[in-house]
């Protein structure tokens, strides 16, 4: 256990797995691109070396050359941005490192430091602190840049927000804008960069057995149906939705029926049936809405659900987003029997909750008091569904005294608390419940014993 | 401390960064050279080509194996899958509030969003003010802002410990810049005026102004005033947070570092439960107890009944016995079956009867 009883430095590289995985992966593809690069240039090398020697005379020798040259200087300026581009990832795990190696010096002069003075003590624990305020705003802008699908770009909150506090080599942002650029065309109805990626990344997804190629094909081929294109449908269907007959016979079937029913004429025989709404359409109905799901504005977050699966598998994102995880976790740890968390289901827009906040009676109520994270107004919603924590111990204070009402304190802070608000009015021998605001006198007080 | 994973990561990392690919490009540079010098002959071509040939092979093999190994020895050492410690889903339905819990803290930390609201506002002459101590150890905006801000009056203790500070600090910045006479005009002014409210601060005063007399070596006493400035940028966050009646810390940062701090707790539980066997989500409760720092345990007392073993609340409350022991109601009625009988308390034997008990609460002030 280290100050502040944070984890150890090795378990934070276990918490962190992704940090390092998510650029090793990339390493990994781009050593695979390097890997063919190198393959064709050895190939190309056995050839020249064979034609040097069957080439006779000096022309034909020099035309050889200059194929060798123009060919290498090309395999040059690849192969150098190649290297360019691990180059930077690995410059991205270094930069990782030294921000552990930060919180490793931290944890060291803070334990040699722990026999000092008080006031040093509280400057190294706000260091520390600060290590992990760092890593909350990491775990944000990489729940931001995932959950801001804004068609601009530059307008992502996660995005604005690393930019502004400068840990571009902290977060792999990049491997994240290219799937919201995907995700986002995909929710456009538009399918080409999806496939132009499962291009990219046949391999992958052959070792996966994804039903992504399935699924895109079938989507293309209703958008070609939506369109009455139906010389391209036909070929599509051919081209690519035939192959998977032994596997999704089923939706191969409904997909076939959609060349008879257009959309128009389905939604019209739906309509038909739901207004006679008998028992015995039931079955009629079903069918129906097999073809109508087909050209439902779901399928595409379908789509680009199962797309980011597998894009987050393939580099080591976790699909449950980390910051989720720490708020689940967090609360938990942190919530007691005595938190009061709302169970009301109406979320509040946040200037809403921001208002409220803000003015606040001034008046000492528990929850003032407390500044519970747990219960406080804008996380005490969600606290609601999450478990209690779990204590083995109790956590009180030193010289607990009751007041008449049953009411337990600190002796020293509750004898300072009428002074503090009510300076003028309270002397020496009374006293002020902080809690019911209830006047009584010193001598009332009595010393408690709970442990 | 020795962190076994954090070496082998530095070792391996160290293997990826060495020279990748270098040879295939020095060779590929010597053969382009020596192609566009066009003065070689068949055997020296013949030649290059094949040490190319052996370079790139040579570095794909090499680069091939430091991945692996970083793979191997690294990665899959620390592999720990988030989503087993994700027993308590938040709902789709909630992800809105997470929104709103991360406009806060994005309010908090300053000037991303800078919202056009009182707290916006404040909050940003917050950071204008703190960064005024940070960058420039400039100290009279923070003077200012104490005598002349709109919630002093509701201050109505002046925090004279802050005040001291302040005006130490600022007296110690003149007397480093050798601006003796500044400095002893500015004590003047103010150290007297918290003297005058706190006779205390008589000796501390003295000591510093004896200090002055005493050391006149100047280079003692520069740049030691670093850690001072640093330590007053935290009492001013603090007492800003205090004035415009907020919190400290961001609420959001509190759970993140409290979620950090359990986490070792819940991978000891997982390996020990094996977890599928044992369902912790169905827990009203955690079954087991998440050590924290103790500056996260200050925000509601937690009493364990010392019969039970079970954490009091307001269905089962805690009870004061005539001696003043506590014990929870439950324990209390099983004691007393149910009030029909005299018991003896289990810490001092003294008899009690139910009706001599009453239900207490615990506060933290």
């Amino acid at each position: 256990m280290s100050l502040l009883g944070g984890p150890s430095l090795d378990f934070h590289l276990k918490l962190q797995e992704s940090s390092f995985r998510v650029p090793y992966e990339a390493i990994r593809r781009n050593f695979r691109t390097i890997q063919k690069l190198d393959e064709r240039e050895l190939k190309k090398i056995e050839e020249i070396k064979k034609s040097l020697k069957k080439s006779k005379t000096k022309e034909e020798k020099d035309k050889v050359k200059k194929q060798l040259l123009i060919s290498l200087r090309s395999f040059e300026k690849k192969l150098k941005a190649r290297k360019a581009t691990e180059d930077e990832l690995i410059s991205r795990i270094n930069c990782r490192i030294s921000k552990l190696k930060e919180l490793d010096e931290l944890q060291k002069s803070a334990n040699l430091i722990k026999s000092s003075t008080e006031e040093v003590g509280e400057i190294t624990k706000d260091k520390v602190l600060n290590w992990y305020r760092d890593q909350t705003n990491l775990l944000i802008i990489g729940y931001l840049l995932k959950t801001n699908l804004s068609i601009d770009e530059e307008q992502n909150l996660g995005l604005k927000l690393l930019k502004s506090l400068k840990v571009e080599r902290l977060i792999d942002y990049d491997i994240i804008l290219i799937s919201n650029r995907i995700s986002n065309s995909i929710l456009r109805g538009n399918l080409t960069e999806l496939v132009a990626w499962m291009n990219e990344n046949k391999s992958y997804l052959g070792k996966i057995k994804s039903d992504l190629e399935f699924q895109t094909r079938l989507q293309e081929y209703i958008e070609l149906i939506r369109d009455q294109d139906m010389k391209r449908a036909v070929s599509t269907f051919n081209n690519h939705l035939k192959s998977f007959s032994k596997t999704k016979f089923d939706e191969i079937q409904i997909a076939s029926g959609l060349l008879i029913f257009n959309p128009l004429s389905i939604k019209e025989m739906l309509n038909k049936h739901k207004k006679k709404d008998g028992f015995k359409n039931n079955l009629v109905s079903k069918t129906f809405k097999k073809y109508s799901d087909l050209f439902s504005n779901e399928r595409y977050e379908y789509l680009s659900k199962l797309f980011l699966q597998i894009y987050y598998k393939m580099n080591g994102i976790p699909d449950n987003d980390p910051l989720l995880v720490y708020l689940s976790l967090g609360i938990s740890s942190l919530k007691t029997k005595a938190c009061q968390c709302s169970s009301s289901r109406e979320i509040l827009p946040f200037e809403t909750v921001l208002n409220a906040k803000l003015n606040k009676e001034d008046i000492p109520s528990p929850q003032s008091i407390s500044k519970c994270p747990v219960c406080s107004m804008e996380v005490n919603q969600l606290s609601y569904e999450l478990p209690y924590s779990h204590n083995e111990r109790s956590y009180l204070f030193d010289n607990p005294v009751m007041l008449p009402n049953g009411n337990i304190f600190d002796k020293t802070k509750l004898l300072s608390f009428a002074k503090l608000k009510h300076p003028d009015v309270f002397n020496e021998n009374k006293l002020l419940d902080p809690i019911t605001s209830e006047v009584f006198d010193i001598n009332q007080l009595v010393i408690m014993f709970p442990t | 401390m020795s962190h076994n994973q954090f070496d082998v990561l530095v070792e391996e990392v160290n293997k990826l960064n060495e020279l990748n690919y270098i040879q295939t490009l020095t060779d590929t540079r010597a053969l382009i050279e020596s192609l566009e010098d066009d003065q070689e002959n068949d055997d020296d071509l013949d030649q290059l080509l094949t040490n190319l040939s052996q370079s790139i092979t040579k570095d794909l093999k090499q680069n091939n194996t430091k991945l692996n190994k970083f793979n191997k020895n690294f990665l899959l050492k620390i592999d720990l899958d988030l989503n087993d410690y994700y027993r308590y889903p938040i709902p789709s339905k909630n992800l809105k509030l997470v929104q709103n819990i991360i406009n806060f803290h994005l309010l908090r930390i300053g000037d991303l969003n800078k919202f056009d609201n009182k707290l916006g506002n404040q909050l940003y002459e917050m950071k204008s003010l703190k960064d005024s101590i940070d960058y420039n150890h400039d100290l009279n905006p923070i003077i200012n802002w104490y005598y002349n801000n709109d919630y002093k009056d509701k201050d109505e203790e002046r925090d004279l410990l802050f005040e001291f500070k302040l005006h130490r600090l600022n007296y110690l910045k003149l007397m480093n810049q050798n601006k003796i006479k500044q400095g002893l005009n500015y004590s003047r002014i103010w150290f007297p005026l918290i003297i005058k409210k706190n006779q205390d601060y008589l000796f501390e005063i003295s000591k510093l102004m004896g200090q002055f007399i005493i050391s006149n070596n100047e280079e003692n006493n520069v740049s030691n005033l670093d850690l001072d400035f640093k330590e007053l940028s935290i009492l001013f966050v603090k007492k800003f947070c205090q004035r415009i009646n907020i919190e400290y810390e961001s609420f959001l940062f509190l759970i993140i570092f409290a979620g950090i701090c359990s986490f070792p707790t819940f991978n000891k539980f997982l390996q020990l439960k094996n977890s599928n066997s044992f369902q912790w989500s169905s827990l009203k409760e955690l079954p087991f107890e998440t050590p924290l720092p103790l500056f996260l345990k200050q925000y509601h007392p937690i009493f364990i009944c010392p019969v039970s073993k079970e954490e009091i609340n307001d269905e089962n409350p805690g009870m004061s016995l005539p001696c003043h022991h506590i014990i929870s109601k439950s324990s209390l009625l099983k004691l007393s079956k149910n009030g029909l009988t005299n018991f003896k308390c289990v810490y001092c034997s003294t008899s009690c009867s139910l009706s001599d008990c009453k239900i207490v609460k615990f506060y933290f002030i």
